[in-house]
């Protein structure tokens, strides 16, 4: 029979490979990528940090510090990990995260044959969308002006694919 | 992270000084185009899954310097927003409103910045003091229309300054400096010897920042004696609006600080026996 922390291992075992197999290995994002992939599917980054620092302060102040226990080491790690930042580091992590953003879609646009959306997003849409300024209602003739650049957008074939076509 | 994105964008491209928009878009994959659209000012249509997309403007639009911010503001859906449909209308748009994770709101604090870095600006402005003709001069080194601009200044300005919109004598919006610390009644009339309600009036109004009681444009109840404030208006008839510049140069208000209103509460009569009166 096994005892029961050789099955909460097995467990944690289990969860963290599918973990894996779900987002990848922890060693495959940058913290920029994963915060890049959770805002694709609709994650803010920093809300989750925020809300996983508060309820694992909670659990180590009323499981553990309250109680004289001492807090397990791989949760203060984690506690340490998830502290929200200082006005400094948040300014800078602003700055750097601005910074990489851009460049990654600079990047994206230089380099015809890479794609500025993550893996996800892409494979999910391959529809054009559309973003509106002063927007009232459309007319006929506004939205033929839509139609013809989305049929423009599709009917172009990838810049790869024209590369290859020149070559 | 809106301005920071279009720091960065400045940056990347070493752009200085005006901002060529078109050229801009075309280095982000994006064509800019020139259509005659009803229902709308601006447009980005974009591909969900490749780095192009086409920026639709608005050919009738008057002012080129209004165009260049809409092209500018579909730059920031294009770099800031991955692939939401979105859609702005023209109260968001007068207003310049909305909380910080509103995207319109985001894409137009990322054209704002772009168009009119914050560090170039404070430069241009370096020690003199607020009015539309510098604020016009502004304006025109980074091509951008004195609306704008007049927000951004107020922005960046380390003096007590506000930008307030009317149409038709009503306050429709007000754009604070972080130091202005005073009480516009947007939606309501203007105070009826402001120059801006003089230029609805059409009487001639200055060409100068000039002295006006403070009471025409704020409300308050701690007025100092003889509060005043500085305006310059620019009529806009076109719009049927005034754009004017408000700066409050001396205290205007002396109002109780918190301590005081504390003092006031614990006042050592009001809950004794001697009390006369029931506290009010």
């Amino acid at each position: 029979m096994k005892n029961t922390r050789q099955t909460k291992r097995e467990a944690s075992e289990e969860i963290h490979e599918g973990l894996e197999l779900l987002f990848g290995s922890e060693e495959d994002l940058t913290d920029e990528e994963l915060r890049a992939e959770l805002e694709q599917v609709g994650v803010d980054g920093d809300t989750l940090s925020r809300k996983a620092h508060e309820y694992l302060r909670g659990l180590a102040t009323h499981q553990f510090s309250s109680l004289g226990r001492d807090v397990p080491q791989e949760m203060n790690v984690a506690l340490r990990q998830l502290k929200p930042p200082t006005p400094e580091q948040e300014r800078d992590r602003v700055k750097s995260g601005a910074d990489a953003r851009v460049k990654r879609i600079i990047d994206a646009a230089r380099d015809k044959t890479s794609l500025v959306l993550s893996s996800i997003a892409a494979s999910a849409s391959v529809q054009p969308d559309y973003a509106f300024r002063n927007k009232g209602d459309l007319s006929e003739s506004d939205l033929e002006i839509l139609r013809a650049g989305e049929e423009e957008l599709k009917s172009d074939p990838p810049s790869s694919v024209k590369e290859e076509r020149d070559e | 992270m809106n301005r920071e994105c279009a720091i960065a964008v400045r940056e990347q491209f070493k752009i200085q000084g005006k901002t060529d928009c078109v050229e801009l878009a075309r280095q982000l994959g994006l064509s800019v185009r020139e259509v005659e659209s009803q229902g709308f000012d601006g447009a980005l249509v974009r591909s969900a899954s490749e780095m192009k997309g086409i920026i639709y403007v608005k050919r009738t639009m008057r002012e080129q310097t209004r165009k260049r911010f809409t092209i500018a503001h579909e730059i920031g859906h294009f770099i800031l927003h991955g692939e939401q449909s979105l859609s702005c209308g023209s109260t968001e748009i007068e207003a310049w409103k909305g909380d910080q994770s509103n995207p319109e709101r985001q894409a137009d604090e990322f054209a704002s910045e772009l168009l009119l870095p914050s560090v170039e600006v404070l430069n241009q402005i370096g020690s003199q003091w607020p009015s539309f003709q510098l604020v016009g001069t502004i304006a025109d080194h980074f091509g951008v229309s004195l609306t704008a601009t007049a927000r951004k200044y107020c922005d960046v300005a380390p003096q007590d300054c506000a930008a307030v919109w009317s149409v038709d004598g009503i306050i429709r919006w007000m754009h604070p400096s972080s130091h202005f610390n005073h009480w516009i009644a947007v939606g309501e009339k203007l105070g009826v010897d402001s120059f801006a309600a003089k230029a609805f009036a059409g009487n001639v109004i200055p060409q100068e920042m000039q002295e006006v009681a403070a009471e025409e444009w704020i409300s308050s109840n701690w007025f100092v004696d003889n509060a005043v404030i500085w305006e310059q208006t620019i009529p806009m008839p076109h719009y049927r609006g005034c754009l004017s510049l408000l700066w409050a140069k001396r205290q205007i208000e002396n109002r109780p600080t918190e301590e005081d209103e504390l003092l006031q509460e614990l006042d050592p009569d009001a809950f004794t026996l001697r009390r006369k009166n029931w506290p009010k």
